[in-house]
């Protein structure tokens, strides 16, 4: 267990760091997560089953446990009540993390900082989508696997993600 | 319509910049972070089954003791009312 456990790690330790970065767009959290991935999936390993690779597997963890630090630091910031607001509702406005990414390029670290930070208000579903096809360029089918969804639906989330993102962006210009 | 999809494609670029994000490597303290937790994680178990096993036993012992001593001072007193007789009420 231990060698599969190091081979595993060593595998796919940048998938799951850079993954987590892209949710919580600080290097300090990705770091928390990578090492709860980890330990989480030292403690799963003897149940995985076969049913998804891996890989898939391993994306799993990662985006429930970034989506799951997401949601402990915001009903931290704020109320119970204010928090499943914000989720249903992308315009709401969501605290946003001190961006911490060292993964953005300098020439072009405002424009994507900002994009970043509007998916980052976006409902879970859509930023999984946003994240899984754009940052880490999964296909279509490849994110329905990881999300356990239709191919379509996948589309769908997509468009929706898109609209969301056009209202948040521009939302931003006019302030 | 042109509009519309005029925005669309506008929003098909802006999303195809985030391909430029670079990937990270992993800083290396974090496997010894990861490796330190599990260790933790592995032993700790042991001493919560440690801890369980020894309070099992000293509360056996305990109510062993306490019997003891009940049969101890009901003896002592059968023995105070009918002088020179042993006796045992458990038999």
């Amino acid at each position: 267990m231990k060698e599969d456990f190091l081979t595993i790690y060593h595998t796919h330790k940048g998938l799951v760091y850079n993954l987590a970065l892209q949710y919580v767009l600080s290097i300090e959290d990705a770091e928390e997560i990578t090492q709860d991935v980890f330990v989480k999936v030292y403690e799963k390993y003897p149940t995985y089953r076969n049913d998804a690779s891996l890989k898939t597997w391993i994306y799993r963890i990662t985006i429930n446990q970034s989506l799951d630090f997401l949601k402990s630091k915001k009903a931290q910031k704020r109320g119970f009540f204010f928090d499943h607001i914000a989720l249903d509702n992308p315009e709401s406005n969501i605290q946003l993390p001190t961006f911490n990414h060292p993964g953005v390029v300098l020439e072009q670290k405002e424009r994507l900082e900002e994009l970043l930070k509007a998916i980052y208000r976006l409902p879970e579903n859509q930023k999984t989508v946003i994240i899984l096809t754009k940052i880490e360029q999964n296909s279509i089918k490849e994110v329905a696997e990881i999300m356990d969804l239709s191919e379509k639906s996948i589309e769908s989330l997509f468009q929706r993600a898109k609209k969301n993102l056009a209202i948040i962006l521009n939302n931003n210009k006019g302030i | 319509m042109s509009h519309l999809s005029s925005n669309n494609i506008e929003m098909e670029l802006t999303l195809d910049s985030l391909k430029n994000i670079q990937k990270l490597d992993v800083p290396e303290y974090i496997e010894a972070k990861i490796r330190s937790r599990i260790r933790e994680m592995d032993i700790s178990p042991r001493w919560v089954i440690g801890i369980a096993a020894s309070l099992a036993l000293f509360i056996g012992v305990e109510i062993i003791i306490v019997n003891m001593e009940a049969r101890e001072r009901e003896n002592n007193v059968l023995e105070a009312i009918v002088p020179n007789q042993t006796f045992d009420i458990y038999e």
